[in-house]
């Protein structure tokens, strides 16, 4: 018999990738991320922007990258390959070739003179080939690992690289290396391949070169791609004043075998048109040409409606039927039909908003792992098991799952790291590694005795800093007892020198003028504190990427503005203090509020892991809204699959379960929470270390449409209760879409409503196959693999009918008999039809005590009333608050499989927390002065993270383990009672003094 | 030859320092002129920075943060903005132009605009012109103090009379509300030798300066004047620490202090407001229009004051002289014990008031009054002008039959004594005169009034703390019992520091009261309506 292993592989560097590594990381197992590019970040890393908050995705990305790389239980293998899978589930042994970079990782430095010197240029992958790159490069600037490689099939063995690499990194006579792991699950997040465009040959891709596909449009928009943020086009390097976007390049497609819907490319593509908005000018032109507009995600409508109506951007409901070229300007003819009147319409540039294919050689991939694929080669999972696969032990997220953006990636991610965590959560714990650091030095009273090291980085610096003089300057500056210049301050040699002139010459502040805080701030601080010094008395002077690389011309100006960065860090190392980062104890239990089948699951996910879970429930059965399902889409049963959840969940030791329960007060922060609960009037206090708030939502109770005044208007919900129970009386039903939504009280989608009604269709064609069945829609938003039930209901004679806001329909009463009045686009006329049944596809609402639950954990909603989460993109489990957690309709509408993905999710990421004795947060963090506190109440009202709170004497508080030292309290403070740590007035003030040159 | 511009830029860690280690990374050039300081958040950027960087000579600051709706806390960036709004609107007044600052959004991916963004500022401040008050920096330099200086200290203000009676203890309103503190304690420290601890102790920068204790001391023991004398000699850094407001109001008067200051302060003046260059009378305006743009968010239209003051005296015929770069009275900075820049800003404002051939300097501010009447005379030595305050020749006025309003007004109100136009100069009754002969409006009077009236709370921006807030807010409750509809006092300070009362955020404490505010002299422009 095998035993379980400690450690997780996580095929696939992307986002999900990096955020199911994270969150096994930092809840105590070995992590192995094994990527087969240079450096991890996936296609996530080659975005522009973000939708819907058009966040600069590397802004966002960079620091899960530098944490994922620097992170203690992780250990990436990037430029290899997964060869040999074998064992089974909670021990596989597997086996890894790392393909050679020709380069020594442990000795690069990532300084970048191979690539400066290098002779061969070659097209650049990362930007789709339209820039250039060496023949040893790394991808992009912000590369984790920050290494270089050959590329083996350009390089022309120059040994140029060989011969300036000062550390003697290049290295051509690496050979590959097979590494043999083992782990106890696998979690695949490999991602996905865009899309050919050259396959649909009606659209010109490859022939007319003011054709691109969406992912050249990102480079192009991209700051750091080939053009540098300009946005022009292929054929003549004009900045475009019409672009046309075409929606659905390779999905929806039948005819190629891709009938699914990509899920993201709606949306990414209204991104995009409104970013080239913001960058060229409102002289843009931009029009998308759709067939729906799937903006189902959480305020994607409102994206959609803001992009239409405040920023301009055309939208024409048509396929298009081709694209042809003027080859004397390259502008491209698109061909469509409008009104039924066949046009054409001339752009300077097309951009494909090309649809997700699973990834490359993705059969070899399924095979080494003994997986099941479903029809269209992505991985085979189940509603009830998102993130399973076919095979024990082995766990999916991401594109490869399904077509899917980023928050649901991201959050499928946790998911999928929450089952990994449950089969081996015996093991928690005796893979990593704990770092042991000497006892620390007390430096209270003493003189700033400060040493400063100058770097050369090569010849980064010193060929344009004259790295002498500073030197020599820097020991006169006051409280200097030391100072040298290092040729590579930040490599391994150089860590053992730091700390032997700590100790040498009694340092007890270190200064290191050299790169940015930014990536090698958390090194150096580990340098001093491993030579017992405390980790805040460290600062850096940037004289590298602000300073040498940007004054290359101007040698002696570039020294001077070393000089005064050098002060201004000096100035501040002499106000340094040592700072303790705040521990929290945490109670290892959760509390759920919510007994659907996210709460459910949930619970579930937290009792295997090990951890106790109080699941309180406000009615007196658990099942939510799965109690009124009764069949789904697909095969799975879900009244069955409700039953077998609820007894596991009563027979699990692990959770105790308290319905008819209502929360009255909650008292805390992270890892040390009190809660009281009321049930039956009883009240109960529980103590826990975190909440996951998962108390779904409600159906919209309808007034339109004679709701309620005649008996044969339903919801679907009422109309599945009667198909389950076969009673369809009945020889046409008509069902209206988007009852509640969409509309000016509530802009946004409900998401599950066309599933519904399609399920719904189905069932009734299933059970009686000649009555007539309407769907009268605006969009039908079938995405994922759904849309081949959506081919399937028209496939069976259901009727779909395209309503928009000018034309919805009308319900009346005419002597006893139900009349729908539709409006058909083509025929451009009202159809009138007597139907038995009128189904209303309602929304779905936010519960009316989100506000006064909100208000009770200090958490805030959206505009719309469902919780707010701490980023849409990154954070979509989070609230901002440490400690809190969302999931399931609570969130936003969704349906089971993501409600389920997201349910794990949330388990995995309170693990990060439960796992841990006692947390540990930033140590530059806010306090207090109360002999200067007035109890204004400013602070409280300007911290986002409700870390600054009134005291019972009126006077604020820091909960340091809330802190997270943006340092807004201390500047909105009107009598300067609040100090921010390690960037205080004084230190600030002593830095602008240095640099001005007082 | 011009001298390079100096651009000082706060950049957040997330977003704009990032950006520019990108421009660095993708080698783009910038005019080396810019010297980056690292923040968490640019919402961590205090106004008091840019303000200090510019005293020190900077040409141009750049704040960098996050694009909005994508800041790394959130909403700091939001934060930012508002207060770099709210700064340029201080550098336009102070001459310096809002031009000098520039606040960006620069991304992680924004190399390219970060450079150009450092160019283009650089230019333009090449164009602008240097930042002329690089020359001089004016913070007060720390001064040894001797115990002969304490001695002369003691003997000028006559606590050697001390008879530990405990008079000044009783009557103190902060000793009333904090036991750690105790005027009969200071000056026992201060007789026994125990200087180091007085010197370098909070309990000198506690003290309100009120002068209600040296009102009733039977020795004549001029406690708060020692006070004063022992900030002199304190070490900054206590108060630094202790200073609200992180001390922008007083490093903007020191930017005053600087010959080549050309202030953009007359803005508020109304169409029509007659006013002039030279004249027998000057209005002192004082600090308002820069008070106006620190307390934005209270929303006290300080600025109604000059405004009222200028028509009324427009009204009864007086057509004022006024100075467009009006330095401040230095009141603050006497009282925190910077006499060095006290005296320079003095003899600047005499220098001034000279040119305008005024004999009579008239102002709305009771520490202006103070200052220009008493200090200005003592520590210059002479001082050949009459002071009044507003209220001094309204009530003139009233006697002579000069003071006409239209209808009046129908209110209650409560006159509450500003300490520096009470018992530091003894005006208790023409502003008293000066209410009850506006037709309809009641006078009412607090049972502490007069000479027993009892201080706000904060001088010169010292002191404020929880023990201050207290007796603040038991005045605010003492002027709302008596009944009156409006607080009427002759102070702006007092008006902001009982403003900053209710613009507390929520849970505001349930002994908090609310009271509407008036000023003297828009009150008496009102009615004269």
């Amino acid at each position: 018999m095998n035993e379980k292993v400690g450690a997780v592989l996580v095929i696939g560097g992307g986002v999900a990738g990096i955020q199911a590594s994270l969150d096994l990381a930092d809840s105590g197992f070995k992590v192995y991320l094994l990527d087969e590019s240079t450096s991890i970040g996936g296609t996530m890393a080659q975005l522009d922007k973000t939708f819907p908050t058009n966040d600069c995705s590397m802004c966002i990305l960079a620091p899960k990258l530098v944490t994922a790389g620097r992170h203690p239980n992780i250990q990436l293998i990037t430029h290899s390959e997964l060869k040999k899978v074998e064992g089974e589930t909670g021990n596989f042994q597997v086996t890894i070739l790392k393909r050679p970079r020709l380069v020594n990782i442990d000795k690069c430095t990532g300084c970048g003179i191979c690539a400066q010197n290098c002779p061969v240029e070659v097209p650049n992958e990362f930007d789709v080939n339209m820039g250039i790159r060496k023949a040893i490069y790394i991808p992009f600037p912000q590369a984790v690992p920050l290494k270089y490689t050959v590329d083996q099939e350009h390089c022309i063995k120059c040994h140029l690289c060989e011969k300036l690499c000062p550390p003697k990194a290049v290295d051509f006579d690496q050979q590959p290396e097979t590494v043999k792991i083992n782990v106890g699950a696998i979690i695949l997040a490999p991602g996905f391949e865009e899309f050919d465009p050259r396959l649909k040959k009606e659209y010109g891709y490859g022939r007319f070169l003011n054709i691109v596909s969406s992912i050249e449009l990102e480079r192009i928009m991209n700051a750091s791609g080939p053009f540098g943020g300009k946005i022009i086009r292929p054929f003549d390097g004009k900045i475009p004043r019409k672009i046309a976007f075409i929606q659905c390049v390779g999905s929806r497609d039948a005819q190629l075998g891709n009938n699914y819907c990509s899920a993201a490319c709606c949306m990414y593509a209204i991104k995009e048109a409104v970013i080239a908005r913001e960058q060229i000018s409102t002289l843009l032109d931009c029009t998308i040409f759709y067939m729906d507009m799937r903006a189902y995600g959480k305020e994607f409508d409102d994206y959609y409606k803001r992009a239409k109506e405040e920023w301009g951007v055309k939208f024409v409901r048509s396929r298009v039927a081709s694209a042809t070229e003027d080859p004397l300007t390259g502008n491209i003819f698109v061909h469509y039909v409008e009104d039924e009147e066949p046009t054409t319409e001339e752009f300077d540039m097309v951009v494909l908003s090309v649809g997700m294919q699973p990834p490359k050689n993705v059969e070899k991939l399924a095979e080494i792992l003994g997986i099941r694929l479903n029809k269209y080669r992505f991985c085979q999972t189940n509603v009830f098991s998102p993130s399973e696969t076919s095979k024990p032990g082995i766990f999916v997220c991401g594109a490869f799952a399904s077509p899917k953006d980023i928050p649901e990636s991201v959050a499928q991610s946790s998911g999928a790291a929450s089952k990994a965590m449950g089969i081996i959560a015996t093991e928690r714990g005796k893979l990593v590694t704990v770092k042991e650091y000497p006892p620390e030095r007390d430096v209270g009273g003493e003189e700033p005795r400060i040493g400063v090291f100058v770097c050369h980085c090569g010849v980064n610096i010193g060929a344009i800093v004259n790295v002498p003089e500073v030197v020599e300057y820097a020991k006169t500056l006051p409280n200097v007892v030391y100072a040298e210049s290092n040729l590579y301050t930040c490599s391994q040699d150089t860590q053992k020198l730091i700390r032997e002139k700590i100790q040498q010459h009694n340092l007890n502040r270190v200064v290191v003028a050299a790169c940015t805080p930014r990536t090698h701030e958390p090194l150096f601080r580990e340098t001093v504190q491993e030579a017992g010094l405390n980790p805040y008395l460290f600062e850096m002077a940037n004289i590298r990427d602000q300073c040498s690389w940007v004054h290359m011309r101007e040698p002696k100006k570039a020294t001077e503005k070393a000089k005064d960065l050098v002060t201004a860090a000096v100035s501040k190392a002499q106000l340094l203090k040592p700072l303790k980062k705040p521990v929290a104890s945490v109670i290892p239990s959760g509390l759920v509020i919510g007994g659907g089948i996210s709460g459910m699951t949930a619970a579930l996910e937290l009792a295997r892991q090990g951890f106790e879970a109080h699941l309180v429930e406000r009615e007196g059965e658990l099942g939510g809204h799965l109690r009124h399902i009764y069949y789904l889409l697909g095969p799975e049963n879900p009244q069955e699959m409700l039953k077998s959840i609820i007894k596991n969940v009563y027979e699990n030791e692990r959770i105790h379960v308290q319905l008819n329960t209502e929360i009255v007060n909650v008292e805390g922060y992270v890892g040390n929470f009190k809660t009281t609960i009321r049930s039956n009037g009883n009240e109960k206090q529980i103590e826990h270390g975190i909440v996951i708030v998962a108390t779904g939502a409600t159906e919209y109770n309808p007034t339109e449409y004679l709701y309620g005044i005649d008996p044969r208007v339903l919801t679907q919900r009422e109309l599945e209760k009667k198909l389950a129970k076969r009673q369809l009386n009945g020889k046409t039903v008509v069902m209206i879409q988007c009852v509640g939504s969409r509309n000016e009280a509530r802009p946004n989608c409900s998401r599950i409503c066309c599933s519904q009604a399609i399920k719904n269709a189905l069932k009734i064609k299933e059970l009686s196959p000649e009555t007539e069945v309407y769907v009268l829609y605006k969009d039908i938003r079938t995405y994922g693999f759904k849309e081949d039930y959506y081919r399937e209901a028209a496939s069976r004679g259901v009727l779909f009918l395209l309503y928009d806001d000018e034309h919805e329909p009308k319900a009346t009463l005419e002597n006893g008999k139900l009349l729908v009045s539709a409006w058909e686009p083509v025929l451009k006329a009202w159809v009138p039809i007597e139907t038995d049944i009128l189904a209303l596809s309602v929304a779905v609402v936010p519960n009316n005590d989100n506000k006064s639950l909100a208000e009770m954990f200090k958490v805030p909603l959206t505009k719309d009333g469902f919780f707010l989460e701490a980023h849409m993109k990154l954070r979509p489990l989070d609230f901002a608050t440490d400690g809190i957690f969302l999931c399931g309709l609570a969130h936003w509408p969704k349906l089971i499989d993501e409600s389920i993905s997201q349910a794990s999710g949330v388990a995995a990421r309170a693990a990060t927390i439960l796992s841990k004795k006692t947390l540990e947060a930033e140590g530059a963090v806010a306090y207090v002065n109360e002999n200067l506190c007035i109890g204004c109440g400013r602070c409280t009202d300007i911290c986002p993270y409700g870390a600054i709170e009134k005291n019972e004497r009126g006077l604020a508080k820091v909960t340091d383990v809330l802190c997270k030292g943006c340092g807004n309290c201390a500047v909105t403070c009107p009598t300067g009672a609040i100090t921010m740590e390690h960037f205080t007035n004084r230190q600030i003030n002593a830095m602008i003094k240095a640099v001005v040159g007082g | 030859m011009v001298a390079e511009p100096k651009i000082v830029a706060f950049l957040c860690n997330w977003c704009a320092y990032a950006g520019a280690d990108l421009a660095g990374v993708s080698r783009i050039g910038y005019p080396p002129n810019i010297r980056v300081i690292r923040v968490m958040c640019s919402g961590r950027v205090d106004p008091v920075f840019v303000i200090r960087a510019f005293e020190m000579g900077a040409d141009g600051v750049l704040v960098g943060g996050c694009h909005p709706g994508t800041c790394h806390y959130v909403s700091g960036n939001l934060e930012a903005e508002k207060r770099m709004a709210n700064t340029k609107k201080l550098l336009k007044l102070i001459g310096l132009g809002p031009e000098r600052l520039r606040l960006e959004w620069i991304s992680a991916s924004e190399g390219g605009k970060f450079a150009q963004v450092v160019t283009e500022f650089t230019e333009d401040l090449r164009k602008i012109g240097p930042n002329l008050l690089k020359a001089q920096v004016n913070v007060k330099a720390p001064i040894p103090y001797t115990k002969q200086m304490i001695s002369d200290a003691v003997k000028k203000t006559n606590v050697q009379y001390c008879l530990e009676c405990g008079k000044c203890s009783g009557s103190c309103p902060i000793s009333k509300v904090n036991d750690t503190y105790s005027p009969r304690r200071v000056v026992e420290r201060s007789l026994l030798g125990f200087e180091e601890k007085v010197l370098s102790g909070t309990d000198i920068w506690t003290c309100l300066t009120c002068f209600l204790c040296s009102e009733r001391c039977p020795s004549d023991v001029r406690f708060p004047e020692f006070v004063r004398a022992c900030r002199r000699m304190a070490p900054m850094e206590v108060m630094e620490e202790l200073c609200a407001h992180r001390g922008i109001p007083m490093a903007l008067s020191r930017m005053m202090i600087n010959p080549k200051i050309k202030q953009d302060r007359m803005g508020w003046l109304p169409e029509g407001a007659e006013i002039s260059k030279r004249g027998d009378m000057l209005y002192f305006v004082g600090c308002i229009p820069y008070l106006d743009v620190v307390f934005e968010d209270f929303n006290l239209e300080l600025l109604k004051i000059p405004k009222s003051v200028v028509k009324i005296l427009n009204k009864v015929g007086i057509k004022p002289a006024m100075l467009s770069n009006e330095k401040c009275c230095g009141h603050d900075m006497l009282w925190t014990g910077d006499l060095e820049n006290f005296e320079k800003l003095a003899k600047k404002n005499v220098a001034d008031f000279k040119k305008t051939r005024a004999t009579k300097l008239v102002t709305a501010c009771p520490e202006c009054y103070r200052t220009l009447k008493k200090d200005y005379a003592e520590v210059l030595g002479n001082f050949d002008f009459e002071v009044l305050h507003i209220s001094e020749l309204l009530s003139e006025l009233v006697d002579k039959g000069e003071l006409k309003f239209d209808g009046g007004l129908s209110t209650k109100v409560v006159y509450h004594d500003p300490c520096r136009l009470g018992r530091h100069m003894g005006v208790y009754e023409p502003p008293r005169k000066v209410i009850t002969s506006i037709p309809g409006v009641g006078l009412l009077e607090m049972a502490r009034n007069r000479e027993n009236a009892i201080c706000c709370g904060v001088s010169s921006f010292m002191s404020c703390n929880k023990y201050s807030k207290e007796v603040r807010m038991d005045r605010l409750r003492e002027a709302k019992a008596t009944g009156a509809d409006l607080l009427v006092t002759t102070c702006p300070k007092c008006q902001i520091h009982w403003k900053c009362l209710t613009s507390e955020k929520p849970p505001i404490s349930p002994e908090m009261v609310t009271m509407e505010m008036r000023d003297l002299s828009v009150l008496v422009a009102e009615a004269m309506h």
